[in-house]
């Protein structure tokens, strides 16, 4: 077991900023901004200095308390990638609020904001099921009020739907936490894997659905994503680019985690202990979410609803790419996870830019973009070709993975294939569509857009990570596959790297 | 939008998911062993029953203890019986065995909740910001009786809150019910004299600054224990007032964070939501 204790600082330094962001508030609004900035920063580069360095994997343990007993942070391959990508989507957006965020308790937001980052990472590196409740706890209430900030009334009904469904979804989950710890007495992630042979199948079975149920809220999955729409349109859009690239990131992750380390049987495949496979139900959700988001996205005359759509349709993308359970699949889902969360993260922003300039958000508003701003209207089409996996750009090589891992997979999975190259036309035709209209049409009138430096820094920055992995899959592909090892081979991955000595039964 | 979905639709659905939870609730206590045929080896961590960390720790180490055949009551074990106010240099030291695992053993999960608390008292701020301060209506002014018992009642209050949450350690209560009970003690005054308002700035610095302390003393521990949260001080003898190590002052943080945070909340909701 292998322990880098000074990692606890990911966690520990957003609370210790997040806690002194009224005090600097004090002082100035934008020094409370800027604070969220340094913080965010630190985190990515030590997180960039874990993966670099190649430190993973290792145990965080705290107070002194070796797991089992006490709480751990287990920071795998899997963890590496996502905190990786979750600071840096935070640190970006954290750079594009300093310009953006004026209206209303600017200090409020920006702590909130940091601390769903910093509870993102935190549910992400634990190696408890009861933290995970905790952190989801965590992210839930800060993102409830960053979802109703804003000028607009329609964000407090979005935020009301979305802590309706959100806190169901959170109890479900604590629920079926009970339920696993009345079986097994035990809440550390390592041992109950070892261990969830010995438990009652039918009760198994129920507390799996009811995690399941409650995980589906934040990743996205078909009947538990009716706030997704509401809430993405009617939080402001550094909000929207928040929840799209960094909540589902860590909603996607507790949920794999859980099914295929804790619930998980290897085999040729991955699937789980209990009466029903949860992996096939996740597949199967995973599917629908995908044909009635596409179609959704499809009918939209608001580009911002559009997205919103669109992200769940690529959630589902990733949500059957784990679920087929190989190697290849779940490379695959880190894969799109990645390349989802930043070209999603990138179209909000830049979608914040033009609304800001007094532009709306239908699909007609955005013709003759080009001749307002050739900047945007690029980079908006390299996040669409992104997204609808054209090659040279970053999902061509997920959904490239995706099709050769369902083949491998056969049987019903024949279907995902289908599903898969359907969604991309579907996605060709809409995002296809305004690429289109900002090109060819001519506007009344061509103002010119002038962007300033704090809302470009991001959306460059976005950009020309697309095109890299685009062109260099290696620099995501190497640690996804990793991180797909961890994920299907759960005892040499996973447990014995926790605890050593443990026996699997 | 949900409107469209006729009627029949929501009823059937909701029996739907209904009847899961039932069939669900029903075949887990089916399948629940009886209370005389459960084996402690197979359903309880075979390590809680040793109730004592480091000496599981140590088991742990050798690796015997996954075994199968391994048989966590045993009387070979040794067991000293632990005494109140005799007993020294404990693992943990706390009387209070609720305290011990909510500070110290998951220490980390109560850094947790302490953060929700913080971001739910955040989240009223942001969202009610802004609302129109309404200058309410007259209404009855309080007695001088109200005025000056509630005065009186809030120095017990408050004393007897920072009494629970100092002995967190030793009796039952602690820094959330402690803070719970100092910002009840608040209330009281916003109830015997009109007008009242408590000092906003003020509040705002105690919580950061004992948010920020129990970070730091997490901190401390990273620093001289090598693991964040871990207990830097000696655990003393069962029972005393300075035992149980940073217990004592992780509670005192709790406990002023709490009831700072609930004082600014009620403040916050009773200002800006006076309706007439």
């Amino acid at each position: 077991m292998k322990t880098y204790n000074i990692a606890a600082l990911l966690v520990g330094v957003p609370l210790l900023m997040a806690f002194s962001i009224p005090l600097f508030g004090f002082i100035s609004k934008q020094l409370a901004k800027w604070i969220t900035v340094l913080t965010l920063g630190f985190e990515f580069f030590f997180a960039l200095y874990i993966f670099l360095w190649h430190i993973y994997p290792f145990n965080v343990i705290m107070g002194n308390w070796v797991p089992p007993f006490g709480e751990n942070l287990y920071i795998g391959p899997f963890a590496t990638v996502l905190i990786i990508l979750v600071s840096f989507v935070g640190l970006m957006i954290s750079i594009y609020n300093l310009w953006s965020a004026n209206h209303g308790d600017v200090v409020h937001f920006a702590l909130l904001f940091l601390m769903f980052v910093g509870g993102s990472i935190g549910l992400i590196s634990t190696g408890d099921i009861f933290n995970i409740f905790i952190f989801m706890e965590i992210t839930g209430i800060s993102s409830y009020a960053l979802a109703a900030y804003g000028p607009e009334r329609r964000a407090l009904g979005g935020a009301f739907k979305y802590l309706v469904v959100s806190s169901i979804g959170s109890t479900l989950y604590l629920f079926g936490v009970l339920l696993i710890y009345t079986q097994l007495g035990t809440l550390n992630i390592a041992e109950i894997a070892a261990r969830i042979s010995q438990t009652t199948s039918g009760l198994l079975t129920f507390a799996g659905i009811l995690l399941v149920a409650g995980l589906a809220v934040e990743a996205e999955l078909f009947p538990f994503n009716g706030w997704v729409p509401d809430t993405y349109t009617g939080a402001v859009n550094p909000v929207s680019a928040t929840l799209s690239g960094i909540g589902s990131v860590g909603g996607v992750y507790v949920l794999f985690r859980i099914l295929m380390t804790v619930f998980g049987k290897d085999g040729n495949f991955v699937s789980t202990y209990g009466n029903i496979d949860l992996m096939s139900l996740v597949a199967i959700l995973g599917s629908a979410t995908v044909v009635i988001g596409e179609l959704s996205a499809l009918a939209q005359k608001n580009v911002k609803k559009m997205l919103a759509y669109s992200s769940m349709a690529q959630m589902g993308l990733v949500a059957i790419g784990f679920s087929i359970g190989s190697k290849m699949g779940s490379y695959a889902g880190v894969f799109q996870l990645v390349n989802h969360s930043v070209a999603k993260a990138m179209m909000f922003l830049i979608l914040g830019v033009i609304v800001s300039f007094g532009i709306g958000e239908r699909i007609d508003d955005m013709k003759g973009l080009w001749y307002k701003s050739p900047f945007l209207t690029i980079t908006f089409t390299i996040g669409s070709l992104s997204l609808l996996g054209l090659p040279l750009f970053g999902g061509f090589w997920s959904k490239f993975a995706l099709v050769d891992a369902s083949i491998q997979r056969g049987g019903w999975y024949d279907f995902v294939i289908a599903i898969v190259l359907f969604a991309s036309v579907v996605e060709a035709f809409y995002y296809l569509r305004i690429v289109g209209y900002m090109f060819t049409s001519k506007p009344i009138s061509t103002d010119k857009i002038k962007v300033s430096v704090s809302p470009a820094v991001p959306i460059v920055a976005f950009s020309i990570l697309i095109i890299a992995i685009g062109v260099f899959p290696q620099i995501v592909g190497g640690i996804s596959w990793n991180a797909a090892h961890e994920l299907t081979d759960k005892m040499g991955g996973y447990v014995l790297n926790v605890i050593p000595t443990i026996v699997g039964h | 939008m949900m409107s469209d979905t006729p009627e029949i639709v929501k009823k059937v659905f909701a029996i739907f998911v209904v009847g899961i939870f039932i069939v669900g609730f029903f075949v887990t206590f089916t399948q629940m062993p009886k209370g005389n045929e459960v084996n402690v080896n197979d359903t309880v961590s075979r390590f809680y029953v040793m109730k004592d960390v480091d000496q599981a720790t140590q088991m742990l180490d050798k690796g015997t203890y996954f075994n199968k055949d391994m048989v966590p009551l045993r009387n070979d074990v040794p067991y000293t019986p632990i005494t109140f106010g005799k007993s020294s240099n404990l693992e943990d030291g706390a009387a209070n065995v609720v305290t011990s695992i909510v500070v110290d053993y998951r220490g980390f999960d109560t850094l947790g909740e302490v953060t929700v608390l913080f971001l739910a008292a955040s989240g009223v701020m942001l969202v009610l910001h802004g609302e129109k301060r309404k200058v309410p209506k007259k209404k009855t002014e309080p007695s001088e009786i109200m005025y000056v018992g509630t005065r009186i009642a809030f120095a017990v209050i408050f004393l007897f809150g920072i009494y629970v949450f100092i002995h967190g350690h030793l009796t039952p209560g602690g820094g959330f019910p402690g803070g719970a009970i100092i910002a009840s003690g608040i209330l009281g005054l916003f109830l015997g004299r009109k007008g009242y308002s408590p000092n906003k700035a003020g509040l705002t610095v105690f919580e950061s600054l004992s948010g920020m302390a129990y970070v730091i003393i997490g901190i401390i521990g990273l620093v001289a224990e090598k693991s964040f949260l871990a207990n830097f001080l000696p655990t003393g003898t069962i029972g005393d007032l300075f035992s149980a190590g940073f217990i004592a002052l992780i509670y005192i943080a709790i406990g002023m964070k709490v009831g700072s945070e609930l004082s600014a909340v009620t403040n916050a909701m009773i200002v800006d939501t006076e309706e007439d």
